[in-house]
């Protein structure tokens, strides 16, 4: 497990928790920052000392008071880690679920997990600790979008034309030589069967007919 | 009255002062209608009479003409001949006065000795002559320039034309003056016929009465009988020409014939006498014209340097004036600039009023409500600590929910992933979300704001979805028609009567302030629809 953790968080509470989490991982030694500045004076005194930190657990949004901030986010402080000391691990524990700044901070900053907080966020951040220690990133579940580049299903003028085939009383092989002969492709029965069956799990429709009645109703045939 | 009292005199008094300056008889007559005339001029200037201020303008230059001034004489005619120009006056009145101007100065510079300007002015007086009686005036008068500079043939030329129409108009005077010029001709060919010709034009003149040419054809017979030697016919005609300028009073006049009558005495001591005046008189003659011609420079010099002046002020005036519009128009830009400002300052702060009210309504709404509940069940329930969690949680996702609502977006790229992200977010194991046509948008051809509109009020339609009602699909749809864009929200839920959602009420006025539109079709079991416009 990791030995020696830093955490900058300007919420003291929130920071019992991590606290209270690391300790139960067996993590001995831990540090608190509240500025994201302190977090890279303490990371450069502990390479001299000879001591480096193992991970950095970090916040991204920081109050702003009368101490003037080099770095002001735990956005730039990620950045700006993983690019001066690229063999500390970094985890973000924010508030923030918008999956957009998780993308960047994960594609872009190679920031290695994420964690929302929120009801299971501590139980999260020992999972992603785990996950991190083996080399491995982590997203929270909500978040888990960052990393996929699935999306939600998009419908295609293909599928409303088979959606509309099919109200049309057409047997899936008889839209097969209908799509051949119209040059709609693809036009084979298995393709014919797999796109049925993904729009029907998309629309939780139990068969064929609730299918067709289900995207009658939403306008889209 | 003052004033009609002046003018009713004025007929009277110019007849006189006409006569006056024409035909002096005193020496008082010259310098008064000189100064008569240069107030007529004033008065017929400021009364805006240009016509009356030109003639009087002339008669002046024709006193100080005659009173040797003809520098003066010169500037004033100028100055008629100029306001003559700049004037639009009727043909009838104008020709007469160029007529008349031009021949003064044809006169003014023959005294000058400047012949060839001379010249040059009367050539521009035929070019206006209306009259027989004017051409053969100013013919005449050019003969005698052309006899100035040497050239006879044309002066003969002219003097045959001025007889010869003299004679066809029966106009005894200019003819015999004409005639008379002939002979000094001649004379000056040593054609002794010219003789014959001035005693012919003499003859004319005494029948007519007309002193002046008498006395000119005395003159020229005796100049004549002199240069043959005959002292006793030149005696004779020198006597005659005396006695008439004598009659004349003229001064200029007695001067010429005492200056024959002595030459004809043969006096050595009157002859020196008369040969050091003649120098004396001729150096006095070029130091006044010199004294004249440097005054008229100076004058000159004056006026140019009164009128650079004047200019210099006028340019400062304009300037000034400039300046003051200037300032003025940017006073008034300056103003309509701060009111306008001021106008926006106090939208934009009725628009963060009214921001503010909806999250304190919020705030007090949704999460201080719950929280107080919260606490009174931990006051009076033996809440187990899940329930207590549960509870907590609820606050915190309201609290995450109010603050993600107005946090910063990033719309500048891949707005359609940023979509669909926000899309995304509302799906679970019970709601699907589907899209369609959403990569088809050309997003950057739409502003900022428009974007930003558009995803705060998918954010609002979706968030209503999933706190009322209940929906298992929900599809977004996108269709784009060249800058119009068209977003169908449809979902399966229960519907809801629309009256009831704030969240509704935001997406209508945020799409108002993108002059967009929104409509909702909500039937009880039969979902929900939204149509965005912008």
């Amino acid at each position: 497990m990791f030995t020696k953790v830093l955490i900058a968080d300007d919420l003291g509470s929130i920071n019992k928790g991590v606290f209270t989490t690391l300790k139960n991982l067996g993590i001995e030694c831990i540090d608190q920052v509240q500025y994201c500045d302190d977090a890279i004076l303490k990371m450069k005194v502990a390479i001299k000392a000879n001591a480096p930190y193992n991970l950095v657990i970090t916040d991204l949004s920081f109050k702003t008071d009368h101490r003037k901030q080099k770095i002001a986010s735990g956005e730039v402080l990620s950045k700006v880690l993983k690019k001066e000391y690229p063999e500390v691990k970094v985890i973000v524990y924010s508030i923030e679920d918008r999956v957009q700044k998780v993308r960047t901070l994960v594609k872009d900053y190679q920031v290695d997990a994420f964690v929302c907080k929120g009801r299971r966020g501590l139980e999260e951040l020992a999972d992603a600790i785990a996950m991190v220690f083996e080399n491995k990133k982590y997203l929270s579940p909500q978040v888990i979008q960052a990393a996929s580049k699935k999306t939600i299903l998009e419908i295609e003028d293909y599928d409303i034309e088979l959606l509309k085939q099919l109200a049309s009383g057409k047997l899936q092989d008889e839209i097969s030589v209908y799509f051949k002969k119209k040059n709609i492709a693809p036009s084979s029965l298995s393709a014919i069967e797999k796109r049925i069956a993904l729009l029907r799990t998309h629309f939780k429709a139990k068969n064929v007919t609730h299918l067709v009645a289900l995207t009658k109703d939403l306008g889209l045939i | 009255m003052a004033c009609s009292a002046v003018f009713s005199q004025n007929p009277d008094s110019t007849a006189l002062y006409y006569t006056r300056v024409n035909y002096p008889t005193e020496a008082s007559h010259l310098p008064s209608g000189y100064f008569y005339y240069l107030k007529q001029k004033e008065n017929y200037l400021n009364n805006g009479d240009t016509l009356k201020a030109i003639d009087a303008q002339r008669m002046a230059a024709i006193a100080s003409f005659k009173l040797g001034n003809f520098n003066e004489s010169e500037q004033l005619t100028v100055e008629a001949l100029g306001w003559l120009q700049a004037g639009t006056f009727p043909k009838e009145y104008q020709q007469p006065r160029m007529l008349g101007l031009y021949n003064q100065l044809g006169k003014i510079y023959r005294n000058k000795a400047h012949f060839s300007k001379a010249l040059e002015y009367y050539n521009l007086a035929l070019t206006h002559v209306e009259t027989v009686s004017d051409s053969i005036t100013v013919y005449n008068n050019r003969a005698n320039i052309y006899m100035d500079l040497g050239e006879y043939p044309p002066a003969e030329r002219d003097l045959q034309r001025a007889i010869a129409m003299s004679r066809r108009s029966n106009d005894t005077l200019l003819w015999a003056r004409a005639l008379n010029n002939f002979g000094v001709l001649k004379l000056k060919y040593k054609d002794t016929g010219g003789a014959e010709d001035i005693q012919k034009a003499l003859t004319l003149r005494k029948v007519m009465g007309n002193k002046e040419g008498m006395y000119s054809s005395y003159r020229h017979l005796a100049l004549f009988a002199l240069s043959e030697k005959d002292t006793v016919a030149a005696y004779t005609f020198a006597t005659s020409s005396l006695i008439i300028a004598q009659e004349l009073n003229s001064a200029s006049y007695l001067l010429e014939s005492l200056s024959i009558l002595m030459d004809l005495k043969n006096d050595t001591l009157v002859s020196q006498y008369k040969t050091l005046t003649d120098s004396l008189n001729l150096v006095k003659q070029e130091e006044q014209n010199l004294y004249a011609a440097m005054r008229f420079d100076v004058e000159k010099e004056m006026l140019n340097t009164r009128q650079a002046l004047l200019d210099v002020e006028k340019e400062r005036n304009q300037k000034i004036l400039i300046l003051i519009i200037s300032v003025l128009l940017l006073g008034v830009f300056v103003l309509i600039i701060t009111l306008i400002l001021s106008r926006i300052k106090r939208i934009k702060q009725a628009e963060v009023l009214k921001t503010e009210i909806r999250f304190s309504k919020k705030v007090h709404d949704e999460v201080a409500n719950d929280v107080y509940q919260v606490m009174t069940k931990v006051q009076f329930e033996n809440e187990s600590h899940t329930e207590l969690l549960d509870d907590l949680e609820a606050i915190y996702n309201k609290t995450r929910d109010i603050s993600k609502e107005s946090g910063f977006l990033d719309v500048t790229n891949n707005f359609d992933r940023v979509l669909q992200d926000l899309l995304w977010s509302y799906k679970n194991k019970n709601v699907t979300v589907i899209t369609r046509n959403i990569k088809k948008i050309t997003w950057n051809s739409f502003s900022e704001n428009k974007k930003i509109t558009i995803y705060r009020v998918l954010q609002e339609l979706m968030t209503n979805m999933k706190k009322h009602s209940n929906a298992s699909i929900v599809v977004v749809s996108f269709h784009q028609t060249g800058r119009n864009l068209e977003i169908i929200y449809k979902d399966n839920g229960q519907g809801c009567a629309l009256s009831k959602h704030t969240g509704l009420h935001n997406a209508e006025s945020r799409m108002h302030a993108m002059k967009g539109s929104i409509t909702f079709v909500s039937k009880k079991e039969k979902g929900f629809q939204a149509t965005l416009k912008i």
